[in-house]
């Protein structure tokens, strides 16, 4: 069956991404690598725009924090700087944010609460999570 | 002159130190480290510092869970808090004139010179 549609086209594109990487590197390093995927498309490793996206979306984390928010939409800020961390090489800031969002997930209803085996997976290797990172959003930003 | 009492709530052991004897060295303050924010409340309670520098992650308790507590005792009314981070850069709270939802911040690393100045603005408030 052939879709003609730009965004149906990309949703199986993205649908075979995420199976393929699945596939390949097991649901856990699979799922964590799809999230880079999803992850501000178009905008490039280590470049001023991602470094300034990164700084104003810290200072949308720590609003939340300071409202005492403890919820879902957090959870996924707090992924996204983990992310955008790592595809700026911030190793620490990598590292602050697994930590962050480890201690975090288990205090949170819903599904972020399954999120527990994610961050411990970045954390037993912020470099090998750094590296795949990078490379993957390299890999998609040539297209 | 009585000197101002310092609370620093803050997970990192070394930080805290360190900048308790830098704050010390000038002389007109009094400095207490609680590194457990879990603590944070029950050592404010006892301590009634003019002041609390207080960090935003920290692995028992979160920044804005602890200022939620603070904020209840009614012991610390006039209790100055200032949120000291890593969290966010030193450009992203001076884009924010030095507040993040009407609290005052700094981001770490910060010389002791401009932490001072802030403290003492914070205080004048």
């Amino acid at each position: 069956m052939v879709n003609f549609g730009i965004k149906e086209i990309q949703k199986e594109l993205k649908t075979a991404l995420e199976n393929g990487l699945r596939q390949q590197f097991g649901d856990l390093m699979g799922g964590i690598l799809m999230d880079v995927v999803n992850y501000r498309e178009r905008v490039e490793i280590n470049s001023q725009r991602l470094r300034e996206l990164v700084e104003n979306d810290a200072v949308a984390v720590v609003g939340a924090i300071v409202a005492n928010r403890a919820d879902g939409a957090l959870m996924l800020m707090i992924r996204s700087q983990m992310i955008g961390s790592a595809l700026l090489s911030d190793r620490d800031a990598v590292v602050r944010w697994a930590t962050d969002g480890l201690n975090r997930c288990r205090r949170v209803a819903g599904p972020w609460s399954d999120t527990e085996r994610q961050w411990q997976w970045v954390l037993e290797d912020p470099n090998r999570y750094m590296i795949y990172s990078r490379q993957l959003k390299y890999f998609l930003n040539q297209f | 002159m009585d000197k101002r009492r310092i609370l620093m709530v803050d997970d990192e052991v070394g930080f805290t130190h360190l900048v308790k004897l830098n704050l010390e060295k000038d002389g007109r303050y009094e400095v207490r480290i609680e590194n457990h924010g879990a603590k944070a409340a029950e050592t404010a309670r006892e301590f009634l510092p003019d002041l609390i520098l207080l960090d935003i992650i920290m692995p028992d308790k979160d920044g804005g869970e602890v200022l939620a507590e603070l904020q209840q005792e009614a012991s610390l009314r006039g209790t100055r808090i200032m949120f000291l981070t890593a969290t966010v850069s030193i450009k992203g709270v001076e884009e924010h004139n030095g507040t993040i939802r009407g609290m005052p911040f700094i981001a770490k690393p910060v010389e002791p010179k401009k932490l001072i100045k802030r403290i003492e603005e914070v205080l004048k408030a």
